[in-house]
């Protein structure tokens, strides 16, 4: 049996570990809270210390509740009744305050009148929120560190449960997974509590031990990790050498761990410090390269970049040399297998093969060391399926100077919850941190995980059991799902949209502010003028062209195209249907669905139109108001002094934007609203104002001020609302969602949750808060909605795509996506805002769970429409009332190709004058 | 009678010691709620001394730019009140009517009649099918030609009048902006009328801006470029019931969108229907005729989110113009 046979034989049991992580750990359930299969001991019952023994100075004390409280110290009160084996411990505690100290110690073999004995001699899970991580609550104390303090405040109970299974210390702490240790101490012993000090007064209560009968439980990493049935080796030539940092811990720890594992799978690792072996001859021999921690510098050509030359291969005596970069080039790209850990992307600076091998970054900065969260994306994929939704590590974590999503499978991101926003990298366009992800190149497979700053992390069996798992992905032995990658097309020049449609055929339907409608022919990949709508001019007002829609029965007898328009002369706006008949418009086959009287003056009209359920159509209108936020040039500080002492409204935020409660605050007028009418123009009889007498029917939320992109789901029946706000330092920007129709968001009493003067949220008939706010302190802003992203098409972009809101912001030139959590674009908004009870007084800052699509350079984005391809389509805006004088304005689309190799050309053909290239991210 | 609030949002929650206050200030106050002049920018709720105070220091003028309906004579304003109730009537009679109708088709048509008492156009819409309906431009509406704005804008946009400047060819709307004016000269404190004319003429002012509502057309500014704006700012400093009231915006507007709801509606023969709806059209023009007791007092009486149409012309007579 020849080695590809000897694969192909174990290729059943690959998958199978694939789907079973830490196959020895295997008794550690899942849910931190399920019972354990066993005989469930009481050590302690809230009501005897019988069988308990107090050594060393202090005590514990019975309380009333049945729980015991520590005094003084440092003593330990153990259990004596048995030595413990393979347990589960549970147990209950609190603190009195925040610097309490006292820890579980379990398993120390011998009975000792000396509390320290179980120092020495066992593990001491800490309990001491003050600590660093390697001695704070949830830490092996000493061992390992724990990633994150999940333990609530002082004087709140909090549940650890402790697996000990072979070698294995597995922590959960109310819930969450603090920490996985392999151990080397004794294999059975006792359970005790420590008493402290005299100022930690600790409480404990429900203490209870479930022992386990486990076979083959994890005796050390090798055991753990240990393959027992037959597979064709792994031969993985290890570079530990550095150029750069050396992370000597780290690679220490490598050259420990590697030939623990090789004893037990079907790894053959050589572990080498020396770049000679950088041969193609040599090369040959393995089926994986894997720079771990390796910051190497390549040798610089005439080409490369003299600040790079001057701060990366300066003082280098032997870096990487020409003839050995192509060779571990030609080495992944004939079909072998490329793994980088952690500072292997701090490396090889100048050399664009290698950063476009490992996905088009290399590292900028390490913002982040501390525990941070990490979700899985890619939850199917074998190198993290064990992870759960996500982990908890304490490392370094790498911010690249390009993101490697666009051409590359992620399977890890960070969590910005866990590292929040004022620490690192503020840029709210850089909020996309990919933390490991493969991709192809050539014919070969590359792995990467910016994991392994500590030496810890490479005996952490999660980090282990991801690194083997992507090992196997490179050495391709185990399926893997590769990526595709963005590709950005320019379909039409020549054009200034303001907004566009995509019909069921791709064919795109474009409108101009100033008048012209354009149709893109998907077939043809032409653009021409069908219509020149008598319009305005938009200079100072914004009037113009606003809105296009296609009847979604266009190519089922109703050729229809929806267009709202500003009337010159009476600057009526008006939604009125044209008949498409021999490639042009028919202008008179005009007909007016609504008509929305407004006058011409600057600003807000908004005229998105969107399709919405039953077809129906929703109509977005800007509240036209002038009113600044603060209008002081036309009252006096005495006048609004007064205000405000009447009103007791000192030091609150200030405001009277009178003019515009005439539209958006008023149900008569449709301005400031979200509108719903039927394809005729007449009035859905389901909309939420339908009856109710004196209201204009038309209305389906109210109280916006410029909701300028809207976006309906028809899969959760939601309209999306964006709103472009005030230009005021205090205020915002802000996304709405629309339920059920009726909703009054706020405006002008309410700038996203920031309420003006006397108005509360009670005080606003109907009022829903918004999703996500976000300031103008960090610049201009202009909050839009593009689609909901759902496509099976052609083009269709990956899982982690699927169900997202894109957003995109005019001013700030950025795309993103991201989805609801719990109702809401989750961010830091929710621990930072705070409420005095009657306003909301600090600004929301920055998102947590959108990320970055994209930014344009020259153009600003204005209209993002899904085509039925699964294509994203953009109208790309410059200038502001007339075009930009590059005439840089254009139609794209964002397509997602999954050819497998990056240096193939896009599949997506191009229109006239365009010409596909791959977007750098 | 008082016609139960319909529209708007509920009565707000201030606290009760601010209610008060406010109440007090607005009924010890003459309501005159509208600039006194050309020049100064008064409001409904704020003191003779802030007024003062105000209007020294206010720094741009706010005040309407229209001339429409400055040149009126006590009897043409007179009048032109007058027949504003008439017009209120024949749609009130128009829409009781609706309320037995015995078709859609007589029900939209009611519709139509209170929609030309409201603007002095017809809507557009003939028999029972649903229809846009038209509306007025913007000239129209607020009589001024674009002169009264900054020459940059109206190069861009042109300075012609508007197509109608009869204000008995504007309907309900039209008659009561041209009556404002000649209000607001009497109402003004050099008007050389006696105090309790001028203060008549306020409680007018404010019981018919109830009804056509408190918007004026202004100036606003696009950087330094004077553009037309329609404001309320004039009566920023009105209390939160104010804005939550539909008397900011005139209760003649809640009349137009009940019609334009009935001729934007496809019945689909469903007559009862469109007879309920014409119901609550005859009492939203009740209501802008005999205007509600929003403070709840025992009397409607002629301020800001009380007095109607009635209550105008009443006040009107007492500051001198001869209504019959």
């Amino acid at each position: 049996m020849n080695t590809w046979q000897r694969f192909l034989s174990a290729l059943p049991a690959a998958l199978l570990l694939a789907g079973c992580a830490g196959a020895r750990g295997g008794v550690i359930p899942s849910d931190p809270y399920a019972p354990v299969q066993g005989r469930t001991l009481v050590l302690f019952d809230g009501t005897s210390l019988d069988g308990w023994r107090q050594i060393g100075p202090g005590r514990f004390v019975l309380q009333p509740d049945g729980s015991i409280v520590s005094e003084g110290g440092m003593g330990l009160l153990y259990y004596t009744e048995r030595r413990f084996r393979d347990f589960v411990l549970e147990l209950e505690y609190k603190t009195e305050s925040p610097g309490a100290n006292s820890g579980i110690f379990v398993r120390f073999p011998e009975h000792s009148d000396d509390p320290w004995y179980a120092v020495n001699h066992g593990y001491e899970i800490q309990i001491d929120d003050r600590g660093d991580p390697l001695h704070r609550t949830g830490a092996i104390y000493n061992f390992s560190p724990a990633p994150r303090l999940a333990s609530r405040r002082p004087g709140e109970w909090n549940h650890y449960r402790i697996v000990v299974t072979g070698q294995r210390y597995v922590v959960y702490l109310n819930g969450e997974k603090v920490n996985d240790f392999i151990g080397n101490r004794g294999r059975e012993g006792f359970i005790g509590l420590q008493n402290h000090d005299v100022d930690s007064r600790v409480y404990f209560r429900n203490i209870r031990v479930t022992p386990l009968d486990v076979k083959d439980a994890p005796e050390s990493l090798a055991d753990l990790f240990a393959v027992r049935e037959q597979r064709a080796p792994i031969r993985v030539l290890v570079i530990t050498a550095t150029h750069g940092f050396r992370h000597t811990d780290a690679i220490e720890t490598i050259k420990q761990v590697l030939p623990e594992l090789e004893r037990t799978t079907e790894f053959d690792f050589d572990i080498t410090e020396e770049l000679s072996v950088l041969t193609p001859e040599n090369l040959a021999r393995y089926d994986v390269l894997f720079f771990a921690n390796s910051t190497l510098r390549a040798e610089p050509t005439e080409k490369t970049d003299s600040a790079v030359k001057a701060t990366r291969t300066e003082n280098v005596a032997n870096p990487v040399t020409l003839a050995q970069q192509k060779a571990i080039l030609d080495f992944v790209r004939g079909g072998k297998g490329l793994a980088v850990a952690h500072a292997g992307l701090d490396a090889f600076y100048g050399w664009d093969g290698y950063r476009e091998m490992v996905g088009g970054g290399l590292f900028e900065k390490h913002p982040w060391t501390q525990g941070v969260r990490i979700v899985v994306e890619e939850k199917s994929n074998p190198a993290v399926s064990h992870l759960g939704d996500g982990f908890w590590i304490r490392d370094e974590i790498y911010v690249l100077d390009q993101n490697p999503r666009w051409n590359s499978r992620v399977l890890l991101s960070l969590d910005m919850r866990s590292v929040g926003v004022d620490v690192g990298n503020a840029d709210d366009s850089r909020d996309d941190y990919p933390i490991s992800w493969i991709r192809h190149y050539g014919s070969g497979r590359v792995f990467v995980t910016k994991l392994g700053h500590f030496g810890d992390v490479w005996r952490n069996p999660d980090f282990l059991q991801h690194l083997l798992q992507g090992l196997r992905i490179a050495a391709g032995r185990l399926p893997a799902e590769f990526a595709g990658r963005r590709v950005k097309e320019t379909i039409v020049r020549d054009v200034w949209p303001d907004d566009l449609a995509v019909d069921e055929k791709g064919n795109v339907w474009i409108a101009e502010l100033t008048g012209r409608i354009l149709r893109y022919d998907a077939a043809t990949k032409q653009a021409e003028v069908i219509a020149e709508i008598p319009t305005t001019d938009p200079t100072n007002i914004e009037h113009g062209v606003y809105g296009i829609e296609v009847d979604p029965n266009f190519y089922q007898g109703e050729p229809y195209v929806y267009i709202y328009y500003a009337e010159p002369e009476s600057f009526v706006n008006k939604l009125s249907r044209f008949t498409y008949r021999d490639g042009k418009l028919d202008m008179s086959s005009e007909t007016v669905l609504l008509r929305v009287p407004t006058e011409p003056s600057c600003c807000h009209q908004a005229g998105d139109l969107e399709w919405g359920p039953d077809g129906t159509l929703f109509i977005s209108t800007g509240d036209t108001g002038q009113s600044s936020v603060r209008p002081e040039d036309e009252l006096t500080a005495e006048q609004i002094q007064q205000f405000q002492e009447r009103y007791k409204l000192k030091g609150y935020h200030w405001s009277r934007l009178a003019d515009s409660e005439r539209t958006a605050q008023n149900l008569q007028d449709l301005r400031g609203k979200v509108l719903r009418i039927n394809k005729d123009g007449s009035i859905p009889k389901d909309n939420p104002f339908y009856g109710k007498p004196g209201v204009r029917w038309e209305i389906w939320a109210y109280g916006l001020r410029n909701p300028y992109r809207i976006k309906y789901d028809s899969e959760t029946r939601r309209l999306f609302i964006g709103i472009v706000g005030p230009d005021e330092n205090t205020t915002y920007d802000w996304y709405d969602v629309s339920e059920r129709g009726g909703e009054n968001f706020g405006w002008p009493r309410a700038t996203g949750r920031l309420f003006y003067n006397e108005w509360r949220p009670d005080m606003i008939p109907g009022y829903v808060p918004p999703i996500w706010e976000y300031t103008y302190k960090t610049g201009t802003r202009s909050a839009t909605f593009g689609p909901i992203y759902r496509s099976d098409g052609p083009y269709a972009f990956p899982s982690q795509f699927q169900g997202k809101l894109f957003v995109f912001d005019w001013s700030r030139k950025w795309i993103k996506y991201g989805d609801l959590v719990n109702g809401v674009f989750e961010s830091d908004t929710a621990a930072s805002v705070r409420t005095d009870g009657r306003q909301f007084v600090l600004p929301a800052k920055r998102l947590a769970n959108l990320k970055t699509f994209d930014v344009l350079r020259e153009t600003s984005p204005i209209s993002m429409e899904l085509g039925p391809d699964g294509c994203l389509y953009l109208a790309e805006f410059d200038g502001f009332w007339r075009p930009g004088p590059q005439k840089k304005a254009n139609v794209s689309r964002y397509c997602w190709v999954r050819d497998p190799d990056p240096s193939v050309g896009p599949e997506v053909t191009v229109g006239a004058g365009g010409e596909a290239t791959a977007v750098r991210p | 009678m008082l016609v139960a609030r319909t529209t708007r949002p509920r009565a707000v929650a201030l606290p009760v010691a601010a209610l008060t206050a406010l109440f007090a200030l607005l009924a010890a106050q003459p309501v005159d709620a509208q600039s006194g002049s050309r020049s100064g920018t008064r409001t409904a709720a704020r003191s003779a001394q802030q007024d003062s105070s105000a209007a020294a220091k206010t720094p741009r003028d706010r005040a309407t730019v229209s001339t429409f309906g400055t040149k009126l004579s006590d009897h043409e304003a007179a009048a032109l009140l007058v027949e504003m109730r008439h017009l209120v009537e024949q749609a009130l009679a128009a829409s009781r009517a609706a309320e037995q109708a015995s078709s859609v088709a007589e029900v939209k048509a009611a519709a139509d009649k209170v929609f030309t008492a409201v603007w002095g156009i017809p809507s557009g819409v003939n028999g029972e099918r649903p229809a846009e309906v038209q509306v007025l431009g913007w000239k129209e509406r607020f009589q001024v030609s674009g002169e009264e704005f900054d020459q940059r804008w109206v190069a861009r946009y042109g300075s012609k009048p508007p197509q109608i400047t009869d204000p008995r060819k504007l309907g309900i709307q039209g008659r009561g902006l041209a009556v404002r004016a000649r209000l607001e000269q009497i109402a003004d404190s050099t008007s050389g009328r006696p105090a309790a004319a001028r203060e008549a003429a306020s409680k007018a002012l404010a019981s018919l801006n109830n009804v056509i509502g408190w918007v004026h057309i202004t100036r606003g500014y696009k950087g330094r470029e004077a553009q037309p704006r329609a404001s309320l700012t004039h009566v920023w400093d009105m209390p939160a019931q104010f804005w939550n009231s539909t008397a900011d915006t005139g209760w003649l507007f809640e009349v137009y969108s009940q019609a334009t709801n009935i001729l934007k509606t496809d019945y689909a023969g469903d007559v009862a229907e469109a007879r309920k709806h014409a119901a609550d059209m005859t009492a939203l023009l009740q209501k802008l005729l005999t205007g509600l007791d929003a403070d709840r007092n025992g009397t409607i009486e002629p301020k800001a989110m009380e007095g109607g149409l009635d209550a105008a012309l009443a006040q009107a007579a007492l500051a001198g113009l001869p209504v019959k």
